[in-house]
């Protein structure tokens, strides 16, 4: 999102919500929110929820992973050539989302 | 106590150059410091999850690492859960050391990974204390 839309987007601390911040709450809750899950646990769209969000949004990386089978990341701490492709998948596809919901035209 | 095995919980932060070391030293210890007698948990999940996660610290003596004062991996843990045994804050570690120049939250630079190491190894160390405090109440 810095390199697709810097200036449009930020980002809230998971953990923030999670711990019941106040400041956090009421950001989530004024701002259109778009969770972004790794796996299908979906922490991030439940805490979300959880927290009266305004979600308009998800992704699960798990999908993209499915829809990406030529791609294989192996490593966890940092990511490898396949990971770092597959997080810019998600970007894309995020800023995508995002040009939608603000009524750009979409070339998918 | 569960087979000698100690929590520790990062966490997830995404706003500061902290938390990803946070992250990065958690995963330093799981992975090569001390992967036999090191469990972990997503954070997130002690508020979506059900029983069996909340029981995590109650079932391991847990070390919540947080990369800023805001202190959200504690403050959770010990909301959902139960008390941690240790806590350890980046920020107030890095003010002890003299790294500079450690990347962004997003990439981390060979010093930033240095400074990672760094945070693991006082991981470890709350760990040893930890498994002495236990054995000497055994």
């Amino acid at each position: 999102m810095e390199d697709l839309k810097k200036g449009e987007a930020d980002t809230v601390c998971l953990s923030l919500l999670v711990k019941g911040d106040g400041n956090a709450r009421r950001q989530v809750k004024s701002l259109r929110c778009i969770a972004i899950d790794g796996c299908p646990n979906e922490c991030a769209k439940k805490n979300l929820e959880l927290a009266d969000a305004r979600l308009v949004a998800g992704f699960r990386v798990v999908d993209v992973v499915r829809e990406n089978r030529n791609l294989r990341p192996r490593e966890v701490t940092f990511l490898d050539e396949d990971g770092q492709r597959l997080a810019e998948i998600v970007a894309a596809k995020v800023a995508s989302k995002m040009d939608e919901l603000n009524g750009k035209r979409v070339v998918s | 106590m569960s087979g000698g095995c100690i929590g520790v919980v990062s966490c997830s932060g995404e706003c500061c150059i902290e938390g990803t070391i946070s992250r990065i030293a958690t995963r330093f210890v799981l992975e090569k410091l001390r992967p036999d007698d090191t469990v972990t948990i997503c954070l997130p999940l002690f508020s979506i999850g059900e029983e069996g996660e909340r029981m995590f610290a109650k079932e391991f003596p847990t070390i919540a690492v947080d990369g800023c004062e805001k202190r959200c991996a504690q403050h959770a843990i010990e909301k959902f859960s139960g008390k941690t045994a240790r806590s350890l804050v980046v920020s107030d570690l890095l003010k002890k050391w003299s790294f500079k120049n450690m990347g962004s939250r997003r990439e981390l630079t060979i010093e930033g990974k240095e400074a990672a190491s760094q945070v693991a190894e006082e991981i470890v160390a709350a760990m040893e204390n930890i498994s002495n405090e236990v054995n000497n109440r055994a």
